[in-house]
């Protein structure tokens, strides 16, 4: 589809709203029968934990920007990481595809299929402007070949989301009405420092005691113990940071007091790209997409960081908003939503061909307030090498390769994924069922052949932490 | 080095050729400060790592009522990097609080970013009209000015002035780069405190600035009130004693 072909369309003819959607179209944008498509800003933080906003109910933090963005639009809280790490996430992101499929199963050592398109190369090629500032981080795929790059910030997020929101606040500030639709990316690092914090302190001792006083840190999260039967992998993630072992709960408290302040700094720059919009007269022409690669543990199962499968690593806030065509001030918490659905949403608002083989769903139809869409009954993430998350509105099967010990959650009854029923006679016909959901979602993946890692891999993880 | 204070031990091998700042300082007088912007990542095993991240000069002037600060700040952020420079004429109070001020944001790109030559430069101005921050530009952005604010290159100018003393404590909003709004501010002398470094100890006097959207900054100043050292959670401006000749 030519650049044409996307401007001549009309947002009423192509989007096929319905319902409550036109309804909102026609009250809110009369004159805009020949709107041309939105223009697309997909802004991205990096290990920001699913309930850090005060929208989201967070005593601890202060985020008027974030907050902003969820009354103006609409958030998911059942949103969930495609891949829990950063470079798979990413990668699931911008081809639509899964990490089996597109190549990128862990940070660094895996590169993105060649042949397989990005988001970046797509929208260039159908006539927007597609630009990108701050972290990238897709393994195999440099950024200059998808994007104009404005600037590539670097790996850490106090020294440069400052510059990753100017350089966006700049593009947006110098569009005019005669300009290309844009498709603006910004990837901030923040709340990603709280990993240096966490190197920091790998010693288990306070070299500088800053902050407020012990009482007025945040307490420690309810699920802050283990459960019981976990697999390998997890364990390994407690352990191989032995000095958490050694932290007190004062020293966790701590964390999440810095943790929470670093998610204020992204809130603030945040801030500055949603003024640049409003600003330069576009806020009400663009769809914004404010999500997250992966959470944090945050103590809960005493664990920081990814790459597991609890909620709080696999679990991300999700909020698009676009006036007139997003419901305002939606909170939806019924719907599954996955880091793949990135992709055929933006095309689908856009009015351009899905990504091949995308394996997402376009939220379009719940945010025009189609509610009575048919929805996907479950949604499966994966993690490292052969782990496989799938969860239902209710229950989450965990299971990892070669790993004897699985888990299921009932998450009504145990949000803080505590118990484990997978040994339970009682869930054994629940366990099977999940299982063959996920064999059978296993079995519709075009894999992508997965060598091992070049024996560059180790250095090109050194160089990625350095930034 | 490892009995170095965290601010100093996190910049690593960036202090062995470091040497104390001499001569005399006046806060309040006209000077020109210039500093290393450094990045203070630890290596997994928390040793010192990070780098070079830019510099920072802060140049001020005294007026009869007011003060004019220039901050110049440039980021390294790989092939596609940002210089602000700021001119600001600010309130002689104790924060330095900005009165108008204009914003001038360049940017050097290198031909991977694939811009147009000046595509992403700026120039921002602001003002205080009564109890609100007016912010320029397409379309003028007002907010209520909060009771007590100032900008964070303004600290660099204003901590001087405060004296070595518990009392000295200031609350205030703060304003990164003049729009990032950081509230709930908190500014106080630690106390002194000896920094052993190449053979010299140095003893230097401390705040302590915590609130929102920010990691705690230390402000480790000598007994001459200069800002030697300001050190964030990743981010710190250490002073350029090779740059700064007798006035440093």
């Amino acid at each position: 589809m030519s650049a044409r072909d996307v401007s001549r369309r009309t947002f009423l003819k192509s989007s096929g709203v319905g319902g409550l959607g036109l309804a909102l179209a026609a009250q809110q944008a009369p004159a805009a029968v020949e709107r041309r498509p939105p223009n697309l800003l997909f802004m991205h933080l990096d290990q920001w934990y699913w309930e850090e906003a005060s929208a989201f109910g967070c005593a601890h933090v202060r985020t008027p920007n974030i907050d902003r963005l969820a009354a103006q639009g609409a958030s998911f809280s059942l949103s969930y990481s495609a891949n829990p790490v950063c470079c798979p996430a990413r990668a699931c992101w911008y081809t639509g595809r899964a990490s089996s499929e597109n190549g990128v199963i862990m940070n660094d050592q895996w590169p993105l299929a060649p042949a397989m398109p990005d988001l970046g190369q797509w929208f260039s090629a159908r006539g927007y402007d597609a630009a990108y500032a701050g972290k990238w981080h897709v393994t195999g795929r440099p950024f200059t070949q998808s994007f104009r790059v404005l600037t590539p910030g670097s790996g850490v997020g106090e020294v440069t989301d400052g510059a990753v929101s100017r350089a966006a606040e700049g593009f947006l500030r110098a569009r005019t009405a005669a300009d290309r639709p844009f498709f603006l990316n910004v990837g901030f690092l923040q709340p990603h420092d709280c990993c240096y914090w966490v190197f920091e302190h790998s010693d288990g001792k306070t070299r500088t005691r800053l902050g407020p006083p012990p009482a007025e840190l945040p307490p420690l999260p309810a699920n802050h113990g283990h459960c019981e039967r976990e697999p390998l992998l997890v364990r390994n993630r407690r352990s191989e940071r032995g000095a958490r072992a050694a932290w007190t709960a004062e020293h966790w408290r701590w964390y999440l007091w810095n943790y929470d302040r670093m998610v204020e700094m992204a809130d603030a720059e945040v801030g500055r790209v949603l003024d640049a919009l409003d600003d330069a007269g576009l806020a009400e022409e663009t769809l914004v997409i404010l999500t997250s690669d992966h959470g944090d543990g945050l103590g809960r199962h005493g664990l920081t960081s990814k790459m597991f499968l609890y909620d709080e690593a696999a679990r991300v806030p999700f909020l698009v908003s676009c006036p007139g065509r997003v419901q305002a001030g939606l909170r939806d918490t019924r719907h599954l939503v996955s880091g793949l659905d990135v992709a055929p949403t933006l095309c689908d608002f856009a009015g351009v061909a899905g990504l091949p083989q995308a394996r997402g769903l376009s939220l379009r139809p719940l945010l025009e307030g189609r509610a009575a869409t048919p929805w996907r009954e479950f949604l499966v993430a994966e993690a490292q090498r052969g782990g496989r998350m799938l969860r239902t509105p209710e229950y989450k099967y965990i299971a990892y390769q070669d790993d004897p010990v699985t888990q299921l959650f009932d998450l009504r009854a145990d949000p803080g994924e505590l118990v484990n029923l997978a040994e339970e006679a009682a869930h054994a016909d629940r366990l099977r069922d999940l299982e063959r959901r996920l064999a059978a979602w296993e079995g519709s993946l075009d894999r992508f052949p997965l060598k091992e890692p070049g024996p560059g891999a180790a250095r090109a993880d050194r160089r990625k932490r350095k930034g | 080095m490892s009995d170095l204070p965290r601010d100093w031990a996190a910049l690593g091998a960036r202090l062995d050729a470091w040497t104390p700042p001499q001569g005399v300082f006046e806060p309040a007088a006209a000077w020109t400060l210039k500093y290393a912007r450094h990045a203070l990542i630890p290596e997994r095993d928390g040793a010192p790592g990070g780098g070079l991240a830019g510099a920072l000069t802060v140049t001020q002037k005294p007026g009869a009522d007011t003060v004019a600060l220039r901050a110049v700040e440039t980021v390294a952020a790989g092939f596609s990097a940002p210089t602000y420079a700021a001119d600001m004429r600010c309130a002689a109070d104790a924060l330095l609080t900005p009165q108008s001020w204009t914003l001038g944001i360049r940017w050097l790109s290198g031909k991977q970013a694939n811009l147009k030559p000046g595509e992403l430069d700026q120039t921002r101005a602001g003002r205080v009209e009564g109890q609100e921050i007016v912010h320029k530009g397409a379309r003028e952005r007002r907010r209520p000015a909060p009771v007590r604010w100032t900008g964070f290159w303004n600290l660099f100018a204003a901590l001087p002035r405060l004296p070595f003393e518990v009392s000295s404590a200031l609350t205030f909003d703060l304003f990164e780069e003049l729009d990032l709004h950081k509230p709930e501010q908190r500014l106080a002398y630690i106390g002194p405190q000896s920094v052993g470094l190449n053979g010299r100890t140095l003893v230097l006097h401390v705040f302590e600035q915590t609130g929102r959207g920010v990691l705690p900054w230390r402000w480790w100043l000598d007994a001459q009130h200069r800002v030697v050292l300001a050190a964030g959670g990743q981010r710190a401006y250490l002073l350029d004693t090779s740059a700064n000749g007798g006035a440093a």
